[in-house]
């Protein structure tokens, strides 16, 4: 094997590859082979690092020294500068708080500082198209662990132990779960692993998918042993193409060096697998409805019982777990479960990823302890609300979570607790809202959202969400009655337990939540036929101040329904009944002069 | 990527065959033949049902539930703009907008000369570039309005 | 099956291990409202009207799909249950256009039934006056999706009983509709078989039957009989609704039996329309090119009178139609062959039935029953098709076929002379001429061995082997060469899987009580094509048309009597005396079906006016021609083909035998 006395690691996660990663690795290769230095100094891509936000990241080892937003033209610097003469860019260096401006290491950014990265743990440190890599960081040891001394039923005991519970959403234990397959009597079983990461706001199976598809491979296999399955399948989102590409590139390696396939390790254990690739439909994130689709049918759930464990997949036994969940079984395996339960709270073990977006300065991919607080997460490791405004609420848990507020932010993260409070921890993403973000647009949006996606099936999804979100339409377009809020909340609660899958019983929640925690927000919209965020187009109205207004005349030009009438280097004035309020002036205005009401 | 009927038919037969042994086969095979002619055409759809065995009307019922299916020509290039939570609290609706005044087309709508054709999607799973949009495979993240054009422009 | 006890509503109730808690509740007379249910279809659990409550969990059970457990205590009318139904049933009635009085099923419904039951006095969401398509495509059937509930009954049937799978789901969500093929117009669909069980099981006003609408609700009917349909072999069964004297429609009997409550599309609508048909009430007399009407004793006494001098010399015929009971068809045979001693006597399939029954002999020689149960198609892998064409031949039949292949993923192989009546489901095709049958049928049963083999025939050949419970259709056709149908048969024994009450061979016979007519009527040999007749007796029920063959002869013999129902044409006019007599709807008596049991027809509408029963005709014209009608000395179908043997035992015959 090559020795190379420094490696100099490129993101290959989306984020980065859409800022321009391909083109710096290109570069840094170019460079390299000019400088001769090729031969001692590697280029890596790696998976996902988490911080999209400053993409594309590069990180150089030994010295583990972080840059941010690198650029192709920043490459031959960062060659001549840190790796010909040892002296790093401090320019492209994480810019920090006053104390400490410029953060060298991948360690000390406040991101990465308060992270515990089990799921993630390989993302962004190894080429997740070279087996060895994975290899090389006790990847498949889990696996040689379990085929070489372990029967299916310690593994469970193990699983069981570790206290892990399914990072999908409803957090099932998933020690139990396999028992419940593990006891199903059939000649063949299947694994599944769930990942069609649906919700808006979360990308954390793709980032695991794209920076580390070995450990969701040897994942599944060690579910497959404790089980007694043969087969997989994993159902992946056809928008994530490189995730897909990268699990194909895994498994091949996987099955060239005898580690999927007949009679795995020399064992009688064999296992294989195989990708399926999703059509567009969030329904089937559910696993009764990803069976079926995974089957070449509509995804359509059905009701349960019969549980998969009994009758999945072909109406054979069968086990789903998501990505995440997946990830953490090689871990437990190699460190055991006291380890992995020593994290976490009394209830909810190990730790969780977060994909923490909206209205913070940092967002990314964050893997957090179980028993943090929300308020860590989104100040520590997020930075805090962007541009400074004020935090007003956190969405956590996707279309089918909840809204949580200020008071909430002290709350520890665990299952029972967001449960408690109305929201879920679902597969992880948390979207940080400020001052700007009308709480009954958000409501309005995961219900557009969710009655566009309804299968159909049962009348409480199909026509109920419909119902409900004609009231949220009528509220914000200035229409609603104050007695709409009694009936919005009636049908939810009704909808929350009528309906026949997740999708349906889930969907009312994020009514409910700003319905619980915002309702002076709704009865503005009602009563005052006013939307105190400003984003409620139909309630707003912009107004210029003569005072600050310098007659730039900039908002007159971009005023897309010619409603700005001024003369040069006088106050312009807006006429409200033309304006289509679609915000351009506000937005050009050099001098703010722009309000909004 | 236009085509005779009779090579579409062809061209799904060919697609069917390594199917027709296994299960679960026809998401897959309508995935194939959409990658390979652009759309669904009926013809296809009578070949896969005839090949596979598999009712006409069970295939348009799976083809019309998957927001992935399209059953009538599209644009050369497909651009998926995310109307995910981090894309609309980052201002996603003001670049569906922007691209729908640019191209003149509504949602999921064609151009008329074939080359572009919009598709709003749920969440592209780039949130931290939010607002982000597709054109085919390539990502643009950290949108603007003002962005929009230039990205569209280098799409013949 | 363990016993599983449980408590419904405070009743203690006993079910077995994976029993519903609807199949409980039911059993129990413990009502719960359904509407997405339909006994004999799969359950899906979608309209949540049947939701309950178990004792100890949060979580609302559909009674339909949820099985019940030892210990179980479950309640189904607390307010709450009541308060999620009545929600479900103003969310449906507020979500598409049902406005009762515009709607044909206004009574009949099971939506608005419900919504009574609840009393749905008001709903509380504003109208949302959907403009789903209305669809009026089909002559036959109505479609107005305005209407649908997206109970998926008609999508389950069409493709769960009928096999046809016409009907699918468009799209998802809010804008979900029930379609067919692919989006077309149900009159466009060329799957669609027109047998109007997506009409039948539609809980509301949605899809319905032009011929049946404002004829008459199913609760304002005078009665609902349960008979059979005698239209073809199969004897479906089904129950007529009777209005003002007229049968204003037809259903299937029950989903939940095997042939799945379906009826075809003769069924469907030929047997309530023929209550409005032409009837022939009173005897007729030929007067030069027209009829007057007669007493019964002058027309007796002139059919007695050209009767007598044609029974001597030879040249009397008669000919029964298979379509009638057993009890009919003895009364005829003891009519003809034992009172009157005539041996020219035949039915109208007679060439068809010898045909079989000839192919059949070495077999029943065996003492096996050469075929079986049709519905056994159902529970088969692979089915072989013989020269048939089964959706004109029995419909139902049909019906498993694609079933069988569509659901259970049987194989199937067609062999014809022409079309192939079951494309694009088909698995081998082999296209053959009569001539080339034989050695066809010998090569399969031989599996190869007697040499090479064509390439075509080796797929077939692989998908008999590898059957586990193959089944032979033999079509009608097929009869014209005896010979053939021993092969077809020996190629059955050969694949060594028989069902319990004979071979595994279903043959096409062209009437429907082709087996009561036997040992009845059916003669020995084709008198028809052999000269003229003096005199012709024509049994007719007037259901089918009659074939050319038979219509030939009536030309060429001199004086033709025909009895029959309704004024039915061309045959009415070939007549020289016409008798009355009762249609299906004034009959009773038994069938002997293609399903291997015998079935009870039963009087729909009792008989009006002048009309006489078969036998008291006969038992007049007996008198007329002085003799007195004999006591039938044929045994009625049940004693057809009874096995002697176990299926099992059945050997291969040579073709020495076979001649």
């Amino acid at each position: 094997m090559q020795i190379y006395r420094s490696h100099i690691l490129v993101c290959g996660g989306t984020g980065c590859v859409s800022g321009g990663s391909k083109d710096v690795i290109d570069e840094f290769q170019k460079e390299l082979e000019r400088r001769k230095l090729d031969k001692e100094v590697l280029v890596v891509h790696t998976g996902c690092h988490g911080m999209c936000e400053l993409g594309p990241i590069v990180v150089v080892y030994p010295e583990g020294t972080f840059y941010c937003r690198v650029q192709k033209t920043d490459v031959a610097e960062l060659v001549e500068e840190h790796i010909y003469k040892g002296r790093p860019v401090s320019r492209l260096m994480y810019a920090g708080s006053e104390e400490m401006p410029v953060v060298p290491h991948y360690k000390e950014i406040p991101f990465y500082s308060k992270q515990e990265r089990i799921a993630l743990a390989n993302c962004g440190y190894i080429n997740p198209d070279n087996i060895d890599e994975y290899i090389a960081r006790r990847g498949y040891e889990g696996l040689g662990k379990v085929l070489s001394g372990m029967t299916p039923a310690q593994v469970i005991d193990e699983m069981k132990a570790s206290g892990l519970r399914g990072r999908g959403g409803a957090g099932f234990p998933t020690g139990l779960k396999w028992s419940f397959c593990a006891a199903s009597k059939g000649d063949k079983k299947y694994v599944i692993c769930n990942a069609d990461e649906g919700d808006p706001g979360a990308f954390m199976d793709r980032s695991i998918l794209e920076g580390d598809p070995h450990c969701v491979i040897e994942g599944m296999m060690i579910g497959a042993y404790a089980m007694g399955a043969d087969e997989g399948y994993i159902y992946c989102r056809a928008e994530y193409p490189l995730a897909i590409q990268r699990l194909k590139t895994a498994i091949a390696q996987a099955e060239e060096y005898g580690l999927l396939g007949q009679n795995i390790m020399g064992t009688d254990f064999s296992f294989t697998v195989h990708i399926k690739e999703g059509a567009g439909a969030f329904v089937c994130g559910e696993e009764t409805a990803l069976m079926a689709s995974i089957e070449g049918r509509r995804g359509m759930p059905r009701p349960r019982p019969p549980f998969p464990a009994n009758s999945g997949l072909w109406e054979k036994p069968s086990n789903i777990n998501n990505v995440e969940t997946w990830a953490n079984v090689p871990r437990i395996m190699v460190n055991g479960a006291e380890w992995y339960s020593s994290m976490g709270t009394d209830k909810s073990k190990g730790t969780k990823v977060f994909a923490l977006t909206g209205k913070v300065k940092h967002t990314g991919l964050v893997e957090v302890p179980m028993g943090i607080t929300l308020r860590e997460i989104i100040f520590d490791i997020g930075g805090g609300i962007l541009d400074d405004k004020k935090f007003k609420a956190v969405q956590i848990g996707g279309p089918s979570g909840g809204c949580l507020t200020e008071d909430h932010l002290d709350a520890k993260v665990s299952y029972e607790s967001l449960t408690a409070l109305g929201a879920i921890m679902g597969s992880g993403g948390l979207v940080v809202m400020d001052e700007t973000t009308c709480m009954v647009d958000v409501a309005k949006f995961f219900l557009t959202f969710v009655q566009k996606e309804s299968c159909g099936k049962c009348p409480f999804c199909r026509i109920g969400t419909k119902r409900m979100l004609e009231i949220l339409e009528r509220i914000t377009a200035g229409e609603g009655k104050m007695e709409d809020l009694d009936t919005l909340e009636q049908l939810a609660l009704m909808v929350r337990t009528g309906s026949l899958c997740g999708l349906g019983q889930t969907a009312p929640n994020p009514v409910l939540t700003t319905l619980k925690y915002f309702r002076d927000e709704y009865v503005a919209h009602i009563k005052d036929k006013k939307c105190p965020a400003g984003a409620c187009t139909a309630l707003v109205k912009y107004s210029i101040d003569p005072a600050v207004c310098i007659g730039c005349t900039k908002c007159a030009r971009n005023c897309p329904a010619s409603c700005i009438a001024g003369e040069v280097k006088k106050p312009h004035v807006i006429d409200s009944e033309k304006c289509i309020r679609c915000g351009n002036c506000k937005e050009v205005c050099p001098v703010g002069a722009v309000s909004v009401e | 990527m236009a085509f005779s009927v009779e090579e579409v038919r062809e061209k799904t037969r060919e697609i069917v065959q390594p199917w027709k042994t296994g299960k679960g086969g026809l998401i897959p095979i309508l995935q194939k033949v959409q990658e390979t002619v652009g759309y669904l055409p009926e013809e296809s759809l009578v070949t896969i049902s005839r090949e596979m065995k598999i009712p006409l009307s069970e295939i348009y019922g799976v083809a019309t539930f998957y927001a992935q299916f399209h059953l009538t020509p599209r644009g050369r290039h497909i651009v998926r703009v995310c109307r995910g939570t981090a894309c609309h609290v980052r201002g996603s609706l003001k670049i569906i907008d922007s691209v729908k005044k640019m191209l003149h087309v509504e949602e999921n709508g064609t151009t008329e000369d074939l080359r572009f054709t919009l598709e709003p999607v749920a969440c592209l799973g780039a949130c931290g570039l939010a607002p982000v949009m597709m054109v085919d495979s390539q990502t643009f993240g950290r949108l603007t309005p003002d962005k929009v054009k230039g990205i569209l422009d280098t799409f013949e | 099956m363990s016993e599983i006890t449980l408590v419904i509503d405070g009743v203690e109730c006993k079910g077995s291990q994976g029993d519903t808690i609807l199949q409980v509740a039911r059993a129990n007379d413990v009502y719960i409202p359904t509407l997405c249910f339909m006994d004999g279809l799969t359950p899906i659990g979608s309209c949540r009207m049947c939701v309950v409550e178990a004792e100890g969990s949060n979580k609302l059970l559909t009674a339909c799909t949820s099985p019940v457990t030892e210990g179980m205590k479950i309640l189904t009318k607390t307010d709450r249950l009541i308060q999620y139904r009545r929600q479900i049933l103003e969310l449906l009635f507020a979500g598409r256009n049902h406005f009762c009085m515009f709607c044909s099923q206004s009574g009949d419904c099971e939506l608005q039934r419900l919504a009574i039951e609840h009393g749905m006095d008001s709903v509380r969401y504003p109208f949302l006056y959907s403009d789903f398509h209305n669809d009026a495509s089909d002559p036959n059937i109505q479609v107005d999706h305005n209407r649908c509930i997206l109970c998926l009954r008609c999508i389950r049937v069409c493709s769960e009983k009928v096999g046809a799978h016409t009907l699918d789901l468009e799209k998802r969500g809010w804008g979900t509709t029930v379609t067919a093929d692919l989006g077309q117009q149900l009159g466009k669909s060329e799957t669609c078989v027109t047998c109007g069980a997506c009409a039948q099981v539609c809980p509301t006003g949605t899809i319905t039957l032009r011929d049946f609408v404002y004829r008459g609700r199913r609760t304002d009917c005078d009665s609902q009989v349960e008979t059979l349909c005698p239209l073809c072999p199969v004897g479906c069964k089904i129950k007529a609704y009777v209005r003002t004297g007229s049968v204003v429609r037809v259903e299937g009997l029950s989903t939940a039996s095997a042939d799945g409550g379906q009826l075809c599309s003769k069924g469907r609508w030929w047997l309530p329309s023929s209550t409005e048909r032409e009837r022939l009430a009173v005897p007729m007399i030929r007067e030069g090119s027209s009829f007057r009407e007669a007493s019964w004793d002058e027309a007796l006494s002139l059919v007695a009178e050209k009767m007598t001098p044609a029974l001597e010399s030879g040249k009397a015929g008669a000919l029964i139609s298979e379509i009638s009971t057993d009890e009919e068809l003895a009364v005829m045979s003891s009519f003809f062959r034992d009172t009157m001693k005539m041996d020219k006597v035949d039915g109208f399939y007679g060439n068809q039935l010898r045909g079989f029954v000839e192919g059949f002999k070495p077999f029943a020689r065996q003492g096996v029953r050469p075929f079986t149960g049709a519905h056994h198609i159902l529970e088969s892998d692979a089915i072989l098709v013989l020269d048939a064409d089964p959706q004109e031949e029995a419909p139902v039949v049909a019906s498993y076929i694609r079933v069988s292949t569509i659901i259970g993923r049987a194989k199937l192989v067609n062999v014809s002379s022409g079309k192939n009546p079951f494309e694009g489901i088909t698995d081998a095709d082999l296209r053959v001429s009569g001539k080339e049958m034989k050695a066809l049928l010998v090569a399969l049963r031989e599996g190869g061995a007697g040499g090479a083999v064509p390439e075509n025939v080796k797929g077939a050949l692989e998908i008999l082997k590898g059957a586990k419970k193959p089944i032979v259709v033999l079509g009608s056709n097929l009869a014209k060469t005896p010979e053939l149908v021993t092969e077809a048969l020996n190629l059955a024994v050969a694949c060594g899987a028989p069902f319990d009450d004979g071979l595994a061979v279903v043959p096409m016979f062209l009437a429907s009580n082709s087996l009561g007519a036997l040992n009845t009527v059916t003669g020995g040999k084709d008198w028809l094509s052999e000269g003229d007749l003096d005199f012709l007796y024509v049994h007719s029920t007037g259901m089918v048309d009659e074939d050319t063959h038979s219509l030939n002869a009536m030309t060429r013999a001199r004086f033709v009597v025909v009895q029959t129902p309704f004024m039915v044409h061309p045959l009415v006019q070939m007549a020289d005396v016409l008798l009355p007599v009762p249609a299906w709807f004034e009959r009773s008596g038994h069938y002997c079906t293609l399903e291997g049991d015998r079935r009870k027809m039963n009087v729909v509408v009792p008989p009006q006016g002048n009309l006489k029963g078969l036998g008291v005709i006969m038992k007049e014209l007996a008198a007329k021609l002085g003799r007195t009608l004999q006591e039938a000395s044929t045994a009625p179908c049940e004693n057809v083909y009874v096995a002697k043997a176990a299926p099992d035992k059945a050997q291969i015959v040579t073709t020495k035998e076979v001649r």
